[in-house]
């Protein structure tokens, strides 16, 4: 194979991706699509997944007692990874450590992607 | 290549569509959430865009500004994966695996020898490959947005041409016709 042709091949390649990624955002709801003009003012239409984002990050932002105090309760493997994470690098860390519980959460098949206390008993 | 920032939606529409190939080019954890990554990417364009100067083409300037976007991302999500190692068995899914959303990434299904073989490269060359070959930027623009020398640029754009070449030997000339 000559190398024009490699090229024409990885060139097609990506006409097909560009393609299918216009297809792809033609098929988002208009007012995602062209959310590039921020409207600041505006409340956010905020899906499921959108929620449980804003979530993790608001609770990344609260004070250090209210957060063990909610998370705690709600998952206890959480809790102990927070607290160890919140010794190890402040608030950063703790910000990393609800990040990956809410990818968890959020795109782990089958479930939360977390164990419990409860679960583990 | 325009030295002037788009006007129109379709304008931006079309942007967002090749924003949103090589955000999934770049992969890492910006490509897991591929759309909010091309919004966080053209909010900051639009943030910034009085200090667009129109030294370098709009497109250099654009593809520069994403590449340091998802670089930004790489490293929050290597801090992440930090912490999955140290708590490795408080976040086991289900199915017993170690929840890794970049390891899940990489080992997403592919289709296409040509996809399979671009996803192969190493991530600097498939940034490269779209550079060039999607973005159409010239070797000088590809150094710009690379933040390496052109020289650097000209010589992965001949290995990686070469590497192509081998791995894409079964497949049809007529094809890239």
């Amino acid at each position: 194979m000559k190398k024009h042709d490699v090229e024409e091949l990885i060139g097609k390649h990506y006409r097909r991706e560009l393609e299918r990624a216009r297809h792809e955002l033609e098929g988002l709801d208009p007012g995602e699509a062209s959310r590039e003009l921020p409207n600041r003012g505006a409340a956010p239409r905020l899906s499921r997944r959108g929620w449980l984002q804003y979530l993790a990050a608001a609770a990344a932002l609260v004070t250090l007692p209210t957060l063990l105090l909610v998370s705690r309760a709600a998952v206890g493997p959480l809790a102990r990874v927070i607290d160890q994470e919140w010794n190890n690098g402040g608030r950063e860390a703790v910000e990393n450590a609800l990040l990956v519980a809410r990818d968890a959460l959020l795109i782990q098949p089958g479930g939360s992607g977390l164990t419990t206390e409860n679960e583990e008993e | 290549m325009s030295r002037v920032l788009p006007e129109t939606e379709p304008q931006w529409n079309e942007w967002r569509a090749r924003l949103l190939v090589f955000v999934r080019e770049f992969g890492g954890p910006g490509a897991l959430e591929a759309e909010d990554t091309v919004h966080e990417i053209v909010e900051r364009v639009i943030d910034r865009s009085d200090l667009f100067d129109g030294k370098h083409s709009f497109s250099t300037w654009v593809y520069r500004i994403a590449r340091n976007y998802c670089v930004d991302l790489y490293r929050k999500g290597r801090r992440r994966r930090e912490v999955i190692q140290r708590h490795g068995p408080d976040l086991v899914s289900r199915d017993g695996s170690l929840y890794d959303p970049v390891e899940r990434l990489e080992h997403a299904e592919t289709g296409g020898e040509v996809k399979q073989a671009i996803s192969r490269l190493r991530p600097a060359d498939r940034q490269i490959t779209f550079l060039r070959y999607s973005a159409e930027l010239s070797v000088a623009e590809i150094a710009v947005v690379m933040g390496k020398p052109a020289g650097t640029v000209k010589y992965r754009l001949h290995v990686i041409v070469n590497t192509l070449r081998r791995e894409l030997a079964g497949v049809s000339a007529e094809e890239a016709r």
